[in-house]
């Protein structure tokens, strides 16, 4: 019985204590990196992945090792709608275009994508952060954002288009 | 039929090359009829990837991550003490395995220990008949025989089934100070290692356990070195695999016992 136990365990690929810990070194700064690309607040973004991570340390027996960051991910998605819906504002990054098209700041290119990126709504940044550096499919982003992957494709199009379209204002 | 609002989807895949040439050439009538709308292609196209920024990172990982934890919990529900299995290996066995020809066992240590004994192993759990020993053929010293002997053998030598008499047993455990292990070399392993390194250790008592879904491995010896009971838990993923190894290594002594004892 007891090796049934274990081997089915085993199969199923559950995490177990070393395994979990290998993840907040492989997968903490991503999911901080993800969260910091939609709120600029620090402590908001820390708090989401020590909820992502308590979260997954809860559920370490359902999650399999191959699905662990995007559950985080998805946790601190969550964590960052639950903050948006109680902030009342648009962004939580809280930048207008106005702000991000302010004429007297220097700055590089990459800084510009950074304001414009920050003038899109939340889940366009999210779908843009999880397509361009973490490589996720439409359908894998679909899943951790909960929404349908034809939502992600026209967010992910509709971003890029006003990304760019910011961008030729600073004349890049 | 592509629209004012579904058209994002269509210039996507039309970028993409996922469309198939009928759809291609809707999208590309689509274009011709929105100029304003096509615009936006060109746009898409132009815009740069995002790159991951290497220089945000979270500082404090040692704080997101789990210790192991020395505790021990055995719940109470019948199956689950039916799926734990008890061994019990007298000391006396791996005397007779490992002394056949080895320098005797000091008399002085034999008088402070307690008596040997080997349980049998749960019928639920191993399904092979109860090991019975006689001490005096296991132990090669005359003078530990009759320390035992002067013990009541007779009443350690009873088949113990019953977890009440287990914990009766072994008298109160001093648990051992453990710390983070990083592999399978935890706690238990390198303790059992210990213990079946030693010729002159006394008994063995591994169990093992699951309590709301955490595996937990306890086992107890007798260090005649300290002249102690040690108790040693761990508990988690690397139980299981503690366990697993307990277990092969005893039915290896519950093979070399039945010879032995046949």
């Amino acid at each position: 019985m007891l090796c049934v136990y274990i081997a089915e365990n085993l199969k199923k690929g559950l995490l177990n204590r070393k395994e979990y810990n290998k993840g907040v070194d492989l997968w903490s700064d991503d999911a901080y990196r993800f969260a910091c690309s939609c709120c600029d607040d620090a402590e908001c973004c820390k708090d989401a992945v020590q909820e992502a991570f308590a979260k997954l340390w809860e559920h370490r027996e359902e999650v399999r090792w191959e699905k662990g960051k995007a559950f985080l991910l998805s946790v601190v998605h969550n964590h960052l709608v639950s903050r948006l819906r109680y902030d009342k504002v648009r962004s939580i990054r809280g930048n207008t275009i106005e702000e991000a098209l302010a004429p007297d700041v220097s700055f590089d290119l990459k800084e510009a994508i950074n304001r414009a990126m920050s003038t899109l709504p939340q889940v366009q940044r999210e779908c843009v952060q999880l397509r361009d550096v973490e490589g996720y499919s439409y359908k894998e982003i679909a899943n951790i954002l909960n929404i349908s992957d034809q939502q992600v494709q026209v967010y992910i199009f509709r971003a890029r288009v006003a990304l760019k379209r910011q961008l030729k204002e600073y004349h890049i | 039929m592509i629209t004012d609002d579904n058209y994002e989807l269509y210039f996507l895949q039309y970028l993409e090359g996922t469309l198939r040439p009928k759809e291609r050439k809707e999208v590309e009538a689509f274009m011709a009829q929105h100029p304003d709308l096509a615009e936006e292609l060109t746009l898409y196209a132009e815009a740069p990837i995002i790159e991951k920024d290497a220089s945000v990172v979270y500082a404090n990982k040692e704080s997101l991550k789990h210790q192991s934890s020395m505790s021990f919990r055995i719940g109470s529900t019948p199956w689950r003490w039916s799926a734990a299995a008890v061994v019990l290996v007298a000391v006396g066995a791996i005397f007779a395995l490992r002394n056949s020809n080895v320098e005797p066992v000091v008399p002085q240590l034999a008088v402070t220990r307690p008596a040997v004994k080997v349980l049998p192993i749960r019928e639920n759990v191993m399904a092979e008949e109860p090991i019975a020993v006689k001490p005096q053929t296991v132990l090669s010293s005359p003078d530990i025989a009759k320390v035992i002997e002067q013990e009541t053998i007779e009443e350690h030598l009873e088949p113990v089934v019953e977890e009440e008499t287990l914990q009766t047993f072994a008298p109160e455990p001093l648990l051992a100070e453990v710390t983070e292990k990083d592999d399978l070399e935890s706690a238990l392993y390198r303790e059992l290692e210990l213990l079946l390194s030693m010729p002159d250790a006394c008994v063995a008592e591994a169990k093992s356990a699951e309590d709301d879904g955490i595996f937990a491995t306890t086992a107890n010896y007798y260090n005649p070195s300290t002249e102690q009971m040690v108790n040693v838990v761990v508990k988690g993923y690397e139980a299981k695999l503690a366990y697993d190894r307990i277990m092969e290594k005893t039915e290896s002594f519950r093979e070399a016992l039945s010879v032995i004892f046949s």
